[in-house]
């Protein structure tokens, strides 16, 4: 689980406003992931079909979400979701980059923001 | 924590305070409660509460500068759930050519800092899933085109002229694949 969707599940103390779609990196069979589709829709929510495009950063750590007999679910760690948001789309994840500065980012925050060249001047 | 840091966060902290002022904005809180109530967005924003009344559309466009996940869903809202928001007499020339070139299928314009691709998508999700507004295409047929159109329309059966011309669309584009 990626994107504003992670940041849901990971319970990161931000005021967060998210739409209805889940991105994903997905490793499935058809019929996974009808039945994720099932579930989602159940709930109001689709799978956007270009949640695989989503930029990650090769550090991102994926947190087990679910783990079933057959499915495991993870999510990815907040610092890789917010520098990802940063670094692909500046404008639209403004606010929430300010306010995990004004928080007290981590230092992985900052390092990774280092590594991947996002301007941080931007968000203040 | 660096100075380089602290300094950044000094900085992040006045412009967040600037941000949740406009988050105590009773636009804000309206429009986000109207779009929480109707299930686009869902929000962490302290104190939003589902709201069931229309709001303005100017206040709608205002909240979207604060959020623009709101920005984004508000072409789609505009044709497919306009009935959550009031309209204004006069639409903005802007909201009016997003609602033509969605309605009609033409290219659609960039919205308010919004690119089509971000916004398009919501159009099949928000109300009626999975339909996007239909355009109206004219055609000149010969007598002989109408009368087959006809047939179709009784041997396949189909419930209009426009769905048999869909179902051979469907099935020309398969064949040629």
């Amino acid at each position: 689980m990626l994107g504003q969707a992670a940041l849901w599940a990971s319970g990161v103390d931000l005021a967060l406003t998210a739409t209805q779609d889940l991105d994903a990196y997905a490793d499935y069979e058809w019929a996974v992931q009808q039945e994720l589709e099932r579930l989602l829709a159940a709930k109001g929510k689709v799978l956007d079909p270009h949640g695989h495009e989503v930029w990650m950063p090769r550090e991102t750590r994926y947190d087990s979400l679910y783990e079933g007999r057959f499915v495991e679910a993870s999510v990815a760690d907040a610092d890789a979701v917010l520098i990802s948001k940063a670094l692909r789309a500046p404008k639209k994840n403004q606010a929430l980059v300010t306010e995990y500065l004004a928080k007290g980012a981590s230092e992985r925050f900052f390092a990774l923001a280092r590594k991947y060249g996002v301007d941080l001047e931007q968000f203040v | 924590m660096t100075t380089k840091q602290s300094e950044l966060q000094a900085r992040a902290q006045k412009r967040h305070q600037a941000l949740r002022r406009k988050h105590r904005d009773p636009r804000f809180r309206n429009v986000l409660g109207r779009f929480l109530e109707e299930g686009l967005l869902e929000t962490k924003v302290e104190g939003i509460t589902p709201r069931r009344q229309a709001v303005p559309l100017d206040d709608a466009l205002w909240a979207g500068t604060v959020e623009p996940r709101i920005m984004e869903l508000l072409p789609a809202v505009l044709v497919k759930k306009p009935n959550l928001l009031r309209m204004p007499k006069v639409l903005p020339d802007d909201v009016a050519e997003v609602m033509h070139a969605i309605r009609h299928g033409k290219p659609a314009p960039s919205f308010r800092g919004v690119a089509p691709e971000q916004y398009l998508p919501w159009v099949s999700e928000v109300g009626r899933k999975g339909r996007a507004p239909s355009a109206l295409k004219s055609f000149r047929f010969r007598q002989e085109d109408s009368r087959r159109l006809a047939r179709l329309r009784e041997s396949l059966p189909a419930r209009s002229d426009t769905e048999v011309v869909r179902m051979a669309l469907e099935w020309l584009e398969a064949s040629t694949k």
